[in-house]
């Protein structure tokens, strides 16, 4: 019951943030009109004046502010995001069909990172072995390299020079295969840095040598004990990576070419296409309150001192 | 043949020797009492005799069987084997020693089946009946339970559950009861004892040489990691040969050291023992103070007077609402119903910042100063920060700050450490300094000596009583020890559940309590037989007297 009205409470903010979101984004585009018989028929084009307000009619842009403002919300909230200028298709269909291939991208890579980062933990907390300093550096390395550049480099050993793995072009797992290694790799050295901090500090509780003491083996105490403690950080790391991953892989999906929403966010951004973007600006708003939400959720799951207590 | 034999235990980590020469044994059925205060070595023999000692501890031995097994060339395979079935660990403060993210029921289980194969109905219905045997009342329900639901007396419980699921023939307890209520206390001890007399051999570790008389057969006294004394209780408590032992003994508030120095040789005051109290009119009053937190009612309806010059003790367990009622009179938090005045003129009812000009006349003394202490600054700049707030010149600071740390009985060089540097005890006396920068009339110690050593504890009891008469102070000391209590206090007031159950002079009502709570506090504080502190004391044997026994602070 009390969790019920907490996340409806929650839900609520979301919403608000969402309104708050779209309407920031209204705000500037109106500070900085653009025209979309312009970005439609290119910018030195001969449009009769007619035409132009037809078109203009057509997207209702000859209608004072305040009413284009109320019909653009009036719109989100039936979830019809508007039509692209560029495409003259539905904006929605627009993103739903590039989504998938970021959505794939992106949790595998925060999937395969967590795995990382979590034996990375387990293998080297509390202790000082040439693996840890191994270890550290590569999370130092990723934490400090830019996330293209590694991709370039996994590409020139791997694509070019032993032919492993496909350069461009999105065929099945193969083509997956480099860039989530790229994006996992820069989440990995955050990931693992803080997860292990956590857990060495955990080894340091009495519970642990409570643990030990009932003879339990290290990976034991580890795996059953400590890891645990881990979890708080990695989710709040994870998802909010993960959020930022669906937002913007644009330069890694550039470099592996690879077809998604960071490719038509720069593709409408280039070519003044405002649906389309307004449209992965509420996405985005959309995908980080959903996640703050699960992630609230997960932390209890994790920790049963955040639930409520039924004393 | 003894369940334990340790014959010239040495652990040496670089650079240190902690334990040297330490031996003893155990046999089924007995109890051996390892006391010694902090540093003294306790708790690293405890880890030594698991194979826990660490990885930069060497341990070497004449002699350490377990059951005619040699404890000393195991691989670590062999030491979990070891731990848990054959030996079982308790720790103190089961808070932090029970995994925070692990059910109780997860926890006892495991030490069930790391040591044999079990189907899973058969592990939850033995870790039911090790509920019930630790004697943790609704099993079915508690087994789910997380350690942060529970008690302290009920985690306590659980924890001693998952120590002894898998049967050892010996137990090491390490402070079992240090964190609990003596009321509590008592049920763990109870317990231990029982469990004693089912058989199990028992190694207690304590600093506290009245919580160990009750239940030990052997009492070996640790100081800086070497045997000062050892043997049966009726030696070492009665008629102790050490000096040290003796000024532990010294040490420890009570009844009979009222009006005395707990720091052994310092010679007693010139004072009489049981000061009358002088009515210097009222300091601080709280009339009917009412404070919820949340929906819970913390303080309800109490009344306080706290008269000029004296010392008014303040009894109470854990949760019992001793902090918020000090809180209170600090008008650090404001009441909801009642009011709280000084000299007689309004207190909780001004703004805070009428208030700000009197609040030096206040201080609070608390627990851990550590926590309140800037970790950058250093001692001299606590102090001058101090007093910096009463406009005290700067070029003054140096002068009154060196006045301070000296009053407080520590010397100028430590005005240049950090509190991390400072032992638990010099940083209490800080706080204390810290506290009489300000000049206050009105001391506030809540809880001042409960994290520290018996020896330590006594130093500081015996530093706020100088204090007291060289400053004139009026004090008001929240403690969940009685015996402390009674050594420092003129008057006593119980408190139970958010409400004063019993109020008067301190004598009286220790020796005729009326309240039914009040005599339940005592009935469960650990006692000490009564010659040893007569002895001490007077100097000469009373062994026709050693039947009778005194109530000793927990």
């Amino acid at each position: 019951m009390h969790i019920a009205r907490e996340l409806l409470i929650r839900i609520l903010a979301g919403a608000a943030v969402l309104w708050a979101a779209a309407s920031l984004a209204f705000a500037i585009l109106q500070l900085f009109p653009s025209d979309p018989v312009q970005v439609i028929y290119g910018a030195d084009s001969s449009v009769t004046p007619e035409l132009r307000a037809a078109i203009r009619a057509d997207f209702g842009l000859d209608r004072p502010v305040w009413e284009q403002y109320q019909h653009f919300l009036a719109r989100i909230v039936q979830g019809d995001l508007g039509t692209s200028y560029q495409q003259r298709r539905s904006v929605i269909s627009i993103i739903g069909s590039e989504l998938g291939s970021t959505l794939t991208l992106a949790s595998l890579s925060v999937l395969l990172a967590i795995v990382m980062a979590c034996l990375a933990s387990l293998v080297t907390s509390g202790r000082r072995t040439w693996l840890r300093k191994a270890l550290s550096s590569i999370e130092l390395l990723s934490v400090s390299t830019p996330t293209f550049w590694i991709g370039i480099l996994l590409l020139t050993f791997f694509s070019f020079k032993w032919q492993l793995f496909p350069v461009v072009a999105d065929e099945g797992w193969r083509s997956l295969v480099l860039p989530v290694a790229t994006l996992a790799l820069a989440v990995f050295g955050s990931l693992s840095q803080v997860m292990r901090e956590e857990m060495d500090l955990a080894l340091e509780q009495p519970f642990i040598l409570t643990a030990r003491t009932r003879g339990l083996s290290e990976w034991a105490v580890r795996w059953r004990h400590a890891l645990g403690h881990t979890l708080i950080p990695c989710i709040t790391i994870s998802t909010e990576t993960f959020g930022g991953l669906l937002a913007g892989s644009i330069i890694t999906e550039q470099v592996f070419g690879r077809p998604g929403l960071g490719r038509i966010t720069l593709e409408a951004i280039n070519n003044h296409d405002i649906p389309v973007v307004m449209g992965i600006v509420l996405l985005v708003a959309f995908v980080f309150v959903t996640l703050n939400i699960v992630a609230d959720l997960l932390y209890r799951l994790a920790d049963p001192r955040l639930r409520v207590s039924a004393a | 043949m003894s369940l334990l034999s340790v014959e010239n235990l040495n652990v040496t980590f670089p650079g240190t020797a902690a334990v040297q020469g330490l031996s003893f044994s155990v046999e089924a059925g007995q109890c051996v009492a390892i006391v010694g205060e902090s540093g003294s070595g306790k708790s690293v023999t405890a880890r030594a005799l698991v194979g826990l000692a660490g990885d930069n501890a060497a341990v070497s031995a004449q002699r350490l069987h377990l059951d005619g097994k040699d404890l000393l060339h195991l691989s670590p395979g062999q030491w979990r084997g070891i731990r848990g079935r054959h030996i079982g660990f308790v720790l103190q403060d089961a808070l932090v020693s029970l995994d925070p993210l692990k059910t109780i029921g997860s926890e006892i289980a495991e030490a069930l089946t790391e040591h044999a194969d079990m189907p899973r109905q058969d592990v939850r219905r033995k870790v039911l009946d090790l509920l019930t045997s630790v004697g943790i009342p609704n099993p079915e329900e508690r087994i789910g339970q997380f350690a942060h639901q529970l008690s302290g007396g009920l985690r306590q419980r659980a924890l001693i559950a998952s120590a002894i699921a898998a049967n050892p023939a010996l137990l090491i307890a390490d402070e079992p009861t240090t964190a609990l209520d003596v009321i509590v206390q008592a049920q763990i001890l109870a317990l231990l004892r029982e469990m004693k007399a089912k058989g199990t051999g028992i190694i207690l570790i304590s600093h506290d040489l009245a919580v160990v008389a009750s239940l030990a057969d052997h009492i070996v006294v640790l100081k800086d990691g070497a045997v000062v004394e050892a043997g049966p209780p009726s030696q070492v408590l009665s008629r102790p040969q050490a000096a040290y032992t003796r000024a532990l003994l010294a040490a420890i508030p009570s009844v009979e050291t009222k009006g005395q120095r707990l720091t052994f040789g310092s010679g007693t005051p010139d004072v009489p023992a049981a000061r009358p109290l002088q009515d210097g009119g009222t300091a601080v009053e709280a009339r009917s103070v009412t404070k919820s937190l949340g929906e819970r009612l913390v303080v309800d309806k109490v009344d306080v007077r706290l008269v000029a010059g004296e010392t008014l003790g303040l009894v109470g367990a854990s949760g019992s609402g001793k902090t918020t009622l000090a809180r209170l009179l600090l008008a650090l938090q404001q009441p909801d119903q009642g009011e709280v005045l000084l000299d007689g003129g309004p207190w909780s009812h001004l703004s805070e910042k009428q208030r700000r000009p009197h609040r030096p006349r206040l201080q609070l003394v608390s627990q851990d100063p550590l926590g309140s202490f800037d970790p950058r600054y250093r001692v001299i700049d606590i102090l001058a920060e101090a007093l910096e707030i009463i406009g005290l010149p700067k070029r003054e600071w140096t002068r009154r700050a060196t006045e301070l740390i000296r009053s407080v009985g520590l010397s100028d060089s430590h005005l240049l450490r950090r509190p991390r540097q400072l032992s638990g005890g010099q940083r209490q006396r800080v706080a204390i300094a810290r506290a009489l920068a300000m000049k206050p009339d009105i001391l506030i110690c809540d809880e001042p000596v409960s994290a520290l050593d018996v020896s330590t504890q006594a130093q500081v009891l015996d530093l706020l009583e100088d204090l007291k008469r060289q400053f004139g102070l009026t004090i008001l000391f929240i403690s969940h020890d009685l015996g402390v209590v009674h050594h420092v206090s003129d008057r006593v007031m119980v408190m139970h559940a958010g409400r004063i159950v019993e109020e008067g002079p301190v004598g009286e009502v220790f020796a005729r309590p009326r309240d039914a709570y009040t005599r339940e506090l005592l009935a469960a504080l650990p006692r000490i037989p009564l010659s040893s502190i007569a002895s001490k004391a007077k100097g000469y044997p009373h062994d026709h007297i050693l039947d009778s026994s005194v109530h000793i602070g927990a």
